[in-house]
């Protein structure tokens, strides 16, 4: 799964590389948050499944929430570097 | 002395071929944070090793009979020795147009390939510019255009099946040289400092009109993660040149040889206690795959390749008690662990890879089945899915399953080629089905479910029932499962597995009937 440039700052937006229910969110906006660290957990295949972040930085935004369905591609957290 | 004034030309010669291109060349293309094709060939290779062949073609420049001048050849290659090994090696010399064709002299770089074929041993293929790649300059020096072909493109596509291919990219890689970094067993690119594509920014810009950078276009974070064209990204060019002899020294010099056997360290009766524990009662809780796989194959022996496509499959190269094997595994992190499209075709080329050079397999099983939903119909897994079941079966190398959770559905199904004896043990924490209990029970018992009082009460009192005849000690009563063992005895069981497999290799040795493809 590609991410896709946005905003030109190509690593810093976190996409779901595969699709699944958001399990846990462990972040809040502002958070400071370093690279590989575990920001949602979304349970894919009856599986709790890690999704982390590539780079360190500020959480700018959540884009979803515990419970809501995501797609593959799908937008989950912008972060600023 | 009859010919020393030969001898003395011949000296002179070479001289002006270790030169390469010009100094300001050669000084841009150090700027640039690359070494010269002449560096990395000294570095990859064994002190000394270096046979070369071919350093006096070139082009020369005459006055009055006198050699002026001398243009070598861009493409550099000989035998070597790596590690003690003999392969061939080869590279583009990037200060010498770019590597171009119209700075190629002869044909070395087909040479390279058909003297690796015929020698019966691996060629490194250090691919640098256009690795070959035709320029509009031959117009003019041949007064006409020409039809393509790709030449010894057929060496290239015999030997996959033959010869061990290592290929890496070196700098930025455009148009045959893609080809011939993809065209291989095992490639490597260089993160930042080199890319691959079809064509650069310059031509890709004239054809849709927007600038693109060449990283985007074709750098590591495309082709060593998400397109798969590249197996691995390093940081450096010394670590390009260790990964290359560290793939290679797991493998034989081709595939009508077995793999070599090494001294190891590591006992065989290595019983870690951690493995009882690595695997989480609760279903839903993955397991760190690398951790688990350290604890039961020799110790440092595990390398893995092409870790960032198809994620959810883990693939590699590994020992046991010194014997060389092919390992694939799941990670239940990536996609809970199931076969995407892009899993399946690492699936299918990597048993390609092993069944090729004659290295047993090691399946550690644990396979919710095929992704689901709309992303994975649209990549067309049942399609990609199939063609990785189709390599299971027609592969012929020594296989073994540990499954160590879960194998469900069709994916599930295509853990080995069920018309063969395969090696097969599971530990208690297995877990198998068609369907998982959870997502069946409304398919199969709807309509009961629906008609019930409360549906939901009733749903889980089948539930309930189905998961009381769960146990995998049940499945082992029927011999529908073979054995079920102490995860701490896997290593053991293994080793003398591989013992074994290796006394039925030379049975299976040489080119396999199905043909490798890149």
């Amino acid at each position: 799964m590609i991410k896709t440039i946005s905003n030109g700052d190509y690593m810093s937006d976190v996409f779901a590389e595969w699709p699944g229910r958001v399990a846990e969110v462990h972040i809040n906006v502002g958070d400071v948050v370093e690279s590989d660290q575990e920001l949602l957990t979304l349970e894919s295949m009856k599986m709790l499944t890690p999704i982390t972040s590539q780079t360190s930085g500020l959480v700018e935004e959540i884009l979803v929430s515990v419970d809501e369905y995501v797609e593959t591609g799908q937008l989950l957290v912008r972060l600023s570097a | 002395m009859v010919w020393e004034s030969e001898i003395n030309e011949l000296e002179k010669r070479r001289e002006l071929a270790y030169l390469m291109g010009t100094e300001d060349r050669v000084k841009r293309h150090h700027d640039r944070g690359h070494l010269t094709v002449r560096e990395r060939i000294a570095i990859l290779v064994d002190d000394g090793s270096f046979r070369e062949r071919g350093v006096l073609a070139g082009k020369a420049h005459y006055e009055n009979s006198e050699l002026k001048d001398f243009i070598p050849s861009n493409y550099v290659m000989g035998v070597a020795k790596l590690d003690g090994r003999p392969a061939v090696v080869g590279g583009d010399d990037f200060t010498v147009r770019g590597g171009a064709a119209d700075g190629a002299v002869g044909g070395k770089a087909g040479h390279a390939e058909k003297m690796a074929r015929e020698l019966r041993i691996p060629i490194v293929r250090m691919v640098d510019g256009t690795g070959g790649g035709g320029s509009v300059k031959t117009i003019e020096d041949i007064g006409r255009t020409y039809i393509p072909g790709n030449t010894n493109w057929d060496v290239i596509v015999d030997a996959m099946s033959e010869i061990p291919m290592v290929a890496t990219a070196m700098g930025s890689i455009a148009g045959i040289g893609a080809a011939r970094v993809a065209a291989s067993h095992f490639s490597i690119m260089i993160k930042g400092n080199s890319q691959v594509f079809i064509a650069g920014p310059p031509v890709v810009e004239r054809a849709f009109g927007q600038p693109i950078g060449k990283e985007e276009l074709g750098g590591s974070k495309i082709h060593a993660h998400g397109s798969g064209v590249v197996d691995n990204e390093v940081d450096t060019e010394e670590e390009a040149f260790e990964q290359i002899k560290i793939f290679l020294s797991y493998l034989p010099s081709n595939s009508w040889e077995v793999p070599p056997q090494i001294e190891s360290t590591d006992p065989i009766d290595r019983r870690d206690e951690e493995l009882l524990s690595v695997i989480p009662k609760d279903r839903r809780k993955p397991h760190d795959i690398r951790v688990l796989l350290d604890h039961i194959l020799d110790r440092d022996s595990f390398f893995e390749i092409a870790p960032y496509f198809g994620p959810s499959l883990v693939v590699g190269l590994a020992r046991l008690g010194g014997f060389s094997v092919g390992v694939i595994a799941n990670d239940p992190r990536k996609l809970g662990g199931s076969m995407d499209g892009a899993a399946s075709d690492k699936f299918a080329r990597f048993i390609d890879l092993f069944d090729t050079f004659n290295l047993p397999v090691i399946n550690f099983v644990d396979q919710p089945g095929f992704m689901l939903g709309t992303a994975a119909e649209n990549s067309g897994v049942a399609r990609r899915g199939v063609r990785a079941l189709a390599a299971v079966n027609q592969a012929v190398i020594p296989w073994a399953s540990i499954v160590i959770r879960r194998a469900f559905g069709v994916a599930g199904a295509g853990h080995q080629n069920h018309s063969r004896w395969n090696y097969r043990v599971a530990w208690p924490s297995g877990d198998w089905g068609s369907l998982p209990i959870e997502g069946g029970v409304m398919a199969a018992y709807r309509r009961e479910i629906e008609e019930a009082d409360d549906p939901e009460k009733y749903r889980e009192e089948i539930e309930a029932r189905l998961n009381e005849l769960r146990s995998p000690f049940r499945t082992a009563e029927s011999f529908n499962i073979e054995d079920i063992i102490d995860p701490r005895d896997t290593r053991l069981l293994l080793c003398e597995w591989v013992e074994l497999a290796y006394k039925s290799l030379p049975t299976i040795v040489g080119p396999k009937f199905r043909g490798t493809r890149p």
